[in-house]
């Protein structure tokens, strides 16, 4: 990377811009931002997972000294939800509570302890229903709805689509196998409680709170509070990290609202970890079954999905969740035939919805040790099963998603290569061994979350008499390095030095519109904004330039923050001094760029679910070695290749990847986000929710694979998802190989791999 | 998660403490604060005054004394982990010691607080909020025990990494409290600390504090401390397993095994010591006793990871540690 | 209500505590120090590291009234007349730094391993960063900017 770059900022290893203010402690994060007379906001939670509430009394609460506000269900009795078709959340419970944790009252009070004193003032009222925790009953049961709005006992929806000719497809394979998986639930476990910090003043809103989506808070409020949207500002202060947990409107950010509303005074909310855990959001647990026909080569046939989605409470973005499990089964893979049948139903647990690599886990999971199984029964080698299926460039799934840049097969070589694939597969010593597995993610989604015709992304640049330029963007940096990306893009297209763009990012009320951290849309989206602003700015620089020199326009060109006239060495004029005549000549030196996908959904329903403008490929080899006698599994290295389509900014790539294997590695073996009977949460703090530590990780080896996307910025894809996909398979297929055992549910523990070497003892 | 409102007093000296625990009622020593604090913002421990042992100089040493090692209670577990003499003389507690917590929270963590670990369970150690959504266990006053319903007892887990191997090293501990005017003081065995009952632990008066801890030198002995939990930093033991003997003529000598995490308190596994006693070292007694390790243990459901497991991890755990310390692989 | 007097970040600093207040509550809260960060509030997560007398603790778990006379160093008062201290440069430098919410405490633990031990191993690192959580980087490139920093330290010693 980078020895042959032909560009002067992109595709160099640069440290973040905020950096160093991060490491001398003055980034300021949402709880960091003081303001005088600030109140502290509690939220009153339900001990109950289901339970109608019968009065809600506030008013000790209210009389106590020190207590500013109380608001409740009442207060704002309309519905939200980060999907249009799942408005099913309050900010505060009318009439009923869902799970244990969901949010009933809230007060703001001059300190903490008032405020938690005010809570158990609040004297509330419950008629305990039945609670359903397990996703079968929900499917049945009729007599307890969750949900009102469901039809079918409570299932939020349930989608089934057939592609290809399945009859055909398995009628030709010499051989079908099927499969039934589980991957229970994991939790983002940012290392940032969320945080939410709401001002109200002169009919005016300020909301400075750790959301990866700014925008979609903003009309979420919009919609509750009964407010212009024009009258709410929503700010992302520096965020430590979302990872999907902070991606939708959040109940804490209308209750700190209504409460500053209600009080006239600024109220921050902070969740403890506790509530960050019970706030969820995070990954879907799912029951997946998979059905396969293949030739006896190990070509593909024909794909049968099934899919039920334990949801949770409310919709969340469960949908979405439940449509790519299917949808995002199609490649990386040629599937002829394809079909899936899969349900999301709600629960009375913490609603789930997006996590890093939202949707395509679980599925990726299943499907790559299926495929694993169906190569063992075959005698083949797992790595050619997949070269021989692995999708080419420029093809149509035959769900319709149009694949352009596609590099899978050189992430396949690439890990195969490094890891020793055809010495070591199948004849390491028994308890060690290595796995494989692919896997594919959308670069954002095609179509924005509520329908409209509108840029996904738009970006304005400004130059300034000193040469200084300012980025202003929507996009949320979340920690993932997005105003980083967006500097250096704009250098680059602008042909200026990197330290002279500065980035204003995620503020409603400066910045245009970009739609938010999530489904790795922000490289590609924000980035072709801001790279379509720069050379717009570039143009009319130069225009303005030539007409002031008397000069061809086309011979003119700014590098490194000259301008330059073809085939002369020396520069003309700063690139300061070229703003400052053209401002002279009376150009604005300001540009806006706008990026919206093409039209790619597919001819059917639903066929807006799962394009997206670029798909990343990737592949990974884990390596692992089980300890027989007390079932623990130790992940000794993990390689992962990942096309990104052209590697930006290397540095934080590889740290992406890095990050999303380790997230995928800690959801394999250690993090389990469980429940007990009852619907409690078995332990909702970080030492019970078992991230992985510095001693637990394997070492990861990332290997950055560029196949140039057409239409990604200078070539750019996404990699902080897709690389977290492949982890998963690649150890269970890994632990096959050591000891022989297969695993088809996820968390593993030391307990089921004992078992599963028992039962092998007794019937191998 | 705020604490409630405390009144910390802050002794001169070990007398001035112990006359403080003396006079209040419900005062409770602050040693690391690693584990009392937590439990205080959970609210799982009645509010009394909090007598600092911080800066108690007579509580920070650390040495030979006579044929004993003295090792102070507000000694830090990093410090009893890196200790030179501590790490040659008793690489079990060395080991349980640089196992405990993190590093960071060993730097604050007393060796005496660690002693004096509130026993864990699933039920128990949860913020006020989450035990409200069930009612009160028996460990904070209710009738019920969650993690073995219908139980009349607790049976919360002794989740300290240190005592195990303190006890199977032949410890005894200090105690001391303020009597007719003057510092009293006597000498117990470690194990007598401990009740095996998850409601009260210990069999301290309120009034008394663990001083020092004397551990026998003894020539030849072997002594390593197993710790099985999912990660490799930060948990607490799901099983804890110490042993200590001397080898003569490749012969067990003065075995004692002793397991944590396996009930209320530290046990010993009598069975497995008995047997071993005088054997000469042996696959297949080894095996035998390791068998009885496990086999006299009785862990409960209130721990992540199932019981079966965990006992099954004594096993293993007490088979190479034996094995590796006879035969050094 | 008492005066709590100890040396933050090299400075002679009184401030009012109460004896349920932690470190990190009076820092954040009194002091107007944020850098030091609340991840957890129980000690599972060493987002709230901080130097008392050169040792990396939790504040989260210090009761404030503790550290009376001691001395305390935040992410705020590593810098030395503006210089950052080689761990920092090489955070910063190495990619080791994605959300930053752990950064400070990463560091400061960092920076107290480097002072007792300056030529660390690989697996030294590792243990003495153990009970420091970081869910976006994975620890690679943290554990290569504590070697980078090592190196600079070791260079600037014999240069």
């Amino acid at each position: 990377m980078g020895e042959k770059n032909e560009y002067r900022c992109i595709g160099r290893n640069t440290p973040r811009t905020d950096g160093l203010a991060k490491v001398t402690g003055s980034a300021l994060f949402s709880a960091d931002i003081q303001v005088s007379r600030c109140l502290t906001g509690k939220i009153l939670r339900s001990p109950h997972a289901h339970a109608r509430i019968l009065s809600i009394d506030t008013k000790k609460a209210e009389a106590l000294p020190g207590v500013k506000a109380v608001v409740t269900g009442a207060d704002a009795p309309v519905r939200y939800g980060i999907l249009p078709v799942s408005q099913d959340e309050y900010p505060l419970a009318v009439d009923k509570v869902r799970f244990i944790g969901d949010e009933v009252a809230a007060v703001a009070a001059i300190d903490e302890a008032t405020a938690l004193q005010a809570l158990d003032l609040i004297d509330v009222r419950y008629e305990v229903l039945p609670a359903i925790l397990d996703p079968r009953e929900a499917l049945v049961r009729d007599d307890v709805k969750i949900q009102e709005r469901t039809q079918e006992a409570n299932i939020e929806r349930r989608i089934h689509l057939v592609f290809g000719d399945m009859e055909k497809g398995f009628a030709e394979a010499d051989y079908i196998r099927e499969d039934r998986f589980f991957k229970d639930a994991a939790s983002h476990a940012f290392l940032e409680p969320h945080s939410a910090l709401a001002q109200f003043s002169d009919g005016k809103l300020t909301l400075r709170t750790s959301t990866q989506v700014p925008h979609y808070v903003q009309r979420a409020l919009s919609k509750v509070l009964g407010i212009p949207a024009d009258k709410i500002r929503v700010i992302k202060p520096v965020l430590g990290g979302g990872f999907g947990g902070k991606g939708e409107p959040l109940p804490l950010e209308f209750a700190a609202s209504l409460l500053a509303i209600k009080s006239g005074l600024p109220v921050r909310i902070t969740h403890s970890r506790e509530e960050v855990f019970l706030t969820h959001r995070g990954r879907h647990p799912v029951e997946m079954t998979l059905k396969t026909g293949v030739k006896k080569d190990g070509t593909i046939t024909a794909v049968q999905f099934n899919s039920l989605l334990d949801g949770g409470a409310y919709g969340s973005y469960g949908v979405v969740t439940m449509i790519y499990s299917g949808q995002l089964l199609t490649a990386p893979y040629r599937v002829p035939a394809f079909s899936f049948d899969s349900a999301r139903v709600f629960t009375n647990k913490p609603p789930c919805g997006a996590q890093r690599g939202h949707g395509g886990v679980q599925p990726r999971f299943a499907f790559e040790v299926h495929l694993d199984r169906i190569a063992a029964d075959l005698g083949l080698d797992p790595l050619e099963v997949r070269y021989r299926n692995a999708i080419d460039p420029n093809t149509v799934t035959v769900n319709e998603l149009r694949i352009t840049s596609c590099a899978f097969k050189e992430c396949l070589d690439k890990v195969a290569e490094t890891v020793d694939w055809k010495e070591k597969r199948g004849k390491l010593p028994y308890g060690k061994g290595i796995g494989l597995a692919g896997g594919f993610y959308v670069t954002g989604a095609a179509y924005p979350i509520y329908a409209n015709p509108m840029p996904h992304s738009q970006a304005q640049i400004r130059v300034d008499r000193d040469g200084g330029v300012t980025v202003f963007s929507g996009a949320s940096d979340i920690g993932q390095g997005s105003d980083t990306l967006l500097m250096m893009i704009t250098a680059e297209a602008l042909g200026v030095p990197e330290q002279s763009v500065r980035v204003v990012s995620a503020d409603t009320e400066t910045t245009p519109v970009d739609l938010g951290s999530y489904s790795s849309r922000v490289t590609f989206m924000a980035g072709n904004a801001c790279r379509q602003a720069a050379l717009e700015i570039r143009d009319h620089l130069l225009a303005a330039c030539a007409a002031q020199l008397a000069r061809n326009q086309k011979t003119l060109t700014i590098t490194g923050g000259y301008l330059f006239e073809h085939g002369k060495e020396e520069p003309l004029m700063t690139f300061a001094e070229a703003a400052v005549l053209a401002e002279a000549a009376g150009v604005a030196l300001c540009a806006m760029g706008s990026y919206r996908p093409p039209e790619l959904a597919g001819s059917y329903k639903f066929g807006g679910v799962g394009p997206s403008p670029a798909y990343s490929f990737g592949a990974q080899t884990a390596e692992v070695e089980v300890d027989t006698e007390t079932g623990e599994i130790r992940v000794t290295k993990i390689h992962c290749a990942h096309d990104l389509g052209f590697a930006l900014n290397p540095l934080t790539a590889s740290g992406q990847a890095e990050g999303a294997v380790v997230m995928g590695f800690g959801e394999t073996l250690l993090e389990h986000h469980a429940f007990l009977p009852g619907g409690r949460h078995s332990g909702p703090n970080f030492l019970d929710y078992k991230v992985p530590t510095f001693l637990d990780v394997p070492e990861v080896d990332v290997t950055l694979v560029e196949s140039v996307d057409p239409c990604g910025p200078y070539g750019a894809k996404e990699i902080g998802e897709g690389s977290l996909h492949p982890s998963l398979p690649a150890i269970v297929n890994a632990i096959y190989d050591a000891i022989g055992c297969w695993f088809h549910e996820l968390p593993l523990t030391p307990e089921k791999v004992l078992a599963a070497i028992a039962k092998k003892k007794e019937a191998p | 998660m705020i604490l409630p409102e405390l009144d910390v007093r802050t002794p001169a000296s070990l007398s001035d403490a112990l006359q403080m625990m003396a006079e209040f009622p419900g005062a409770r020593p602050l040693a690391g604060g690693t584990d009392l604090l937590v439990l205080l913002k959970q609210r799982l421990l009645p509010v009394g005054p909090l007598i600092d042992l911080g800066r108690l100089a007579e509580l920070e040493t650390l040495g030979t004394v006579g044929e004993n090692l003295v090792i102070g209670a507000g000694v830090t577990l990093c410090e009893v982990g890196e200790n030179t003499l501590v790490r040659n003389l008793f690489p079990a507690l060395s080991e349980a010691a640089a196992a405990a917590a993190g590093p960071n929270l060993r730097n604050m963590g007393t060796i005496g607080g660690n002693l004096c670990l509130f026993p864990r369970c699933l039920y128990y150690n949860q913020s006020r909020f989450w035990r409200s959504t069930l009612g009160n266990c028996l460990k904070t006053g209710g009738e019920s025990c969650f993690a073995v319903p219908g139980s009349l007892r607790c049976y919360a887990c002794f989740s300290a990494d240190c005592p195990p191997p303190l006890i199977a090293l032949g410890a005894k501990v200090s105690v001391a409290r303020w009597c007719d005017g003057q510092v009293g003081s006597r000498l117990i065995p470690l194990e007598d600390l401990y009740r095996n009952d998850g409601v009260r632990p210990l069999t301290l008066n309120p009034d008394e504090l663990v001083t020092a801890i004397y551990l026998p030198v003894r020539e030849g002995l072997r002594s390593a401390y197993g710790k099985y939990r999912r990660r490799a930093s930060i948990d607490f033991p799901l099983a804890g397993v110490a042993v200590s003997f001397v080898l003569e003529e490749n012969r067990f000598k003065d075995i004692v095994v002793v397991l944590g995490a396996m009930a209320s308190a530290p046990i010993m596994a009598r069975e497995a010591m008995t047997l071993l006693e005088g054997r000469e070292y042996g696959k297949e007694v080894l095996e035998a006793a390791a068998e009885q390790v496990a086999r006299g243990t009785h862990p409960v459901r209130n721990q992540p990871g199932s019981p079966e497991h965990r006992r099954h991890m004594t096993r293993i755990l007490f088979r190479r540690m034996v094995a590796k310390l006879v035969t050094g692989d | 209500m008492r005066t709590l007097k100890f040396i933050l970040n090299g400075d002679p600093t009184e401030t009012g505590v109460n004896d349920g207040e932690t470190l990190l509550e009076v820092l954040r809260n009194r002091l107007g120090l944020t850098g030091t960060k609340q991840g957890c509030d129980q000690g599972e997560c060493g987002s709230c590291t901080v130097l008392i007398d050169g040792k990396p603790v939790l504040s989260c778990l210090t009761l404030a009234v503790r550290v009376e006379n001691r001395h305390v160093t935040t992410i705020e008062g590593l810098a030395e007349g503006g210089k950052l201290h080689p761990v920092q440069v090489s955070f910063h430098e190495k990619g080791a730094i994605q959300c930053g919410f752990c950064t400070p405490g990463m560091v400061l633990t960092a920076k107290a391993l480097l002072d007792r031990n300056p030529h660390p191993t690989r697996n030294e690192i590792k243990e003495a960063l153990a009970g420091n959580i970081c869910r976006c980087t994975g620890y690679k490139k943290i554990v290569e900017a504590v070697e980078q920093a090592a190196k600079m330290m070791a260079e600037k010693a014999d240069g």
